[in-house]
C-alpha cells in the first residue's frame, strides 16, 4: 500500500519537473532587427541613438518579461537592403515569441502609392523597401506579437526621381528600470510584451508629411515613443500599446512648435488582444 | 518767449538724435545677430563663397547611386545679374531655413548651382525639391538645411529658373 503511493508520489514529481523543465526550455524570446542610417550625416547621430536606446529599452523590457533576448543590431555600412530582408527571414520564431523590427532612416512615398506606410531609403546603394513587405515578411513569422516601427519620413517625391530609385517590389534614452520590489512596473512589461497577442504597425507621420529629428535630440518619433512608454509603465490602469501610441503626438508637437516647422503625425495599427484577462 | 521757442524746438531735436541713434543702434545690432544665426547655421566660410563670388552657374542634376550622389547633366547657364542677387537673398536669410530639426526625407537633387570665384568653384548646392532641402557642399564639408519656412518664395525662384533656362528635367 505503501509502496504504491510512494510510487506515484515518485511518478507525480517527475511530472512536475518534466513540465517545469519543458516550460523553461519552451520560454518565449523577444527577437528584435533594430536598423539605423548612423552613417547618414544630417541625422546620423539620431538614429544611431534611436537603435541604441531601443536594444537597451528591450533588454530591459526583456528582463522585466522574462523573455529571452535575441536582439540584431544593423547600423553603418552594415544597413543594406539585403541583409535587413535576410536577418528578417532568418529568424526562428516559435509560435509565442515577440518580434520587434525598428527602423530609424530616411524614408519616402511615391504620389500613386496607395499603402499608408512609407517605403525606407538605404542610402548607401540608393535603394529601398516598402514598410508593407516588412509588414508581409513579418506576419508571415506568426509570432505571439509583432511590433513593426518606422521612425521615417513619408513625404512625396517627384514623379521624375521614381525611375532612379531601386524600390524591392514586393542621446540615449532608457526605458523605466523597475526596483526589485517595484512589482508594478514589472506587470506593466509583462502585461504589454508577455500576456499581449497580435500586430502592432508604426511610422513616425502620416502619407505626404515629414518626420523630424536632429543630431542633438535625437527622432522625435523614437523618443516620444520611449518616453510615453516610460510614462505608462508606471501607471495603475490604462496599461496597454494604444495608450503608448495615442500619447506620442503632442510629445513630438512639442518639439515641432518650438522649431516653427509642420506639425507630425504619427500612425499606427494596432490589432492586439489581452491574454488570460 | 523766441528762447522758450528756440529751447523746444532744440529739445526736441535732441530726443529725435537720441531717438535715431537708438533705432540705427538697435537695427545694427539686430544686423549683428542675424549675420551670426547665419554663420552658425551654414558656416562662415560658405556664407563668404555666398555673399561675393565672380559668378555663379545653374545646371541640373540628377540623383546617382554612386559617390557623390548626384551626376552633373549639363554644364549649365550663368546666373544673369537678378537672377544671382535673387538666389543670395534667399540663401543668406537665416529665417529662411529650419533650426535645429532636420526631415529624415530622402535627398534627391535636380537643380545645382555652383558659385564661382577665381575661376574655381568654391561652393555646390544642390537642390532636393521634393524634400524642400538644400545641400551645401564646400570642399570636404557638406551641410543638409531645411528651407521649409520659405518653401513658397524658394519654389517660385527654381520655377523661373526651369522657364528662364528651359530645364525641363525639374519638376512642376
Amino acid at each position: 500500500m505503501f509502496l504504491r503511493f510512494k510510487n506515484k508520489i515518485i511518478l507525480f514529481s517527475f511530472i512536475l519537473i518534466s513540465s517545469c523543465v519543458a516550460l523553461r526550455t519552451e520560454a518565449a524570446t523577444l527577437h528584435a532587427i533594430l536598423v539605423g542610417d548612423s552613417r547618414d550625416r544630417s541625422l546620423g547621430t539620431a538614429m544611431g541613438s534611436g537603435v541604441d536606446s531601443f536594444y537597451e529599452g528591450l533588454k530591459i523590457a526583456a528582463n522585466h518579461a522574462r523573455l529571452d533576448v535575441n536582439i540584431i543590431r544593423i547600423v553603418g555600412n552594415a544597413v543594406e537592403r539585403g541583409r535587413v530582408i535576410k536577418k528578417i527571414k532568418d529568424l526562428a520564431i516559435k509560435k509565442n515569441d515577440v518580434i520587434v523590427t525598428y527602423f530609424a532612416m530616411h524614408g519616402y512615398r511615391e504620389a500613386d502609392k496607395t499603402s499608408v506606410w512609407p517605403n525606407l531609403w538605404f542610402s548607401q546603394k540608393g535603394n529601398s523597401i516598402p514598410l508593407e513587405l516588412i509588414i508581409d515578411l513579418i506576419t508571415a513569422k506568426n509570432a505571439r506579437l509583432s511590433i513593426i516601427i518606422s521612425d521615417s519620413c513619408n513625404t512625396y517625391i517627384e514623379d521624375l526621381d521614381r525611375s532612379i530609385i531601386d524600390l524591392e517590389q514586393t542621446q540615449i534614452m532608457a526605458l523605466k528600470v523597475a526596483k526589485n520590489n517595484d512589482k508594478l512596473i514589472k506587470n506593466n512589461y509583462k502585461k504589454l510584451f508577455l500576456d499581449t497577442t497580435g500586430l502592432i504597425v508604426a511610422s513616425a507621420s502620416i502619407p505626404g508629411e515629414a518626420a523630424w529629428g536632429s543630431n542633438k535630440l535625437g527622432m522625435l518619433m523614437t523618443i516620444s515613443l520611449l518616453d510615453q512608454f516610460n510614462e505608462t509603465v508606471q501607471q495603475k490602469n490604462n496599461v496597454n500599446w494604444e495608450s503608448i501610441f495615442e500619447g506620442i503626438e503632442k510629445k513630438i508637437n512639442v518639439h515641432t512648435e518650438r522649431c516653427r516647422v509642420a506639425l507630425q503625425h504619427p500612425q499606427f495599427l494596432i490589432e492586439t488582444k489581452i491574454l488570460n484577462n | 518767449m523766441f528762447n522758450k521757442i528756440f529751447n523746444s524746438v532744440w529739445t526736441l531735436l535732441f530726443v529725435m538724435c537720441v531717438l535715431f541713434a537708438n533705432s540705427m543702434h538697435s537695427q545694427i545690432i539686430d544686423d549683428q545677430n542675424k549675420e551670426l544665426k547665419l554663420q552658425t547655421l551654414l558656416g562662415k566660410e560658405a556664407v563668404d563663397v555666398i555673399y561675393q563670388p565672380d559668378s555663379v552657374t545653374v545646371i541640373p542634376v540628377k540623383f546617382s547611386a554612386q559617390s557623390p550622389a548626384y551626376e552633373l547633366l549639363s554644364s549649365g547657364n550663368t546666373l544673369s545679374c537678378g537672377m544671382q542677387k535673387e538666389l543670395q537673398d534667399l540663401l543668406l536669410d537665416e529665417t529662411h531655413y529650419v533650426h535645429e530639426l532636420t526631415k529624415s526625407a530622402v535627398f534627391l537633387p535636380s537643380l545645382a548651382f555652383k558659385f564661382i570665384k577665381n575661376n574655381e568653384t568654391k561652393a555646390l548646392i544642390l537642390i532636393s525639391l521634393s524634400s524642400n532641402q538644400l545641400k551645401i557642399i564646400n570642399g570636404e564639408n557638406s551641410l543638409i538645411l531645411d528651407y521649409d519656412p520659405a518653401k513658397e518664395i524658394f519654389n517660385s525662384y527654381f520655377q523661373k529658373i526651369k522657364i528662364n533656362y528651359q530645364f525641363n528635367q525639374l519638376g512642376s
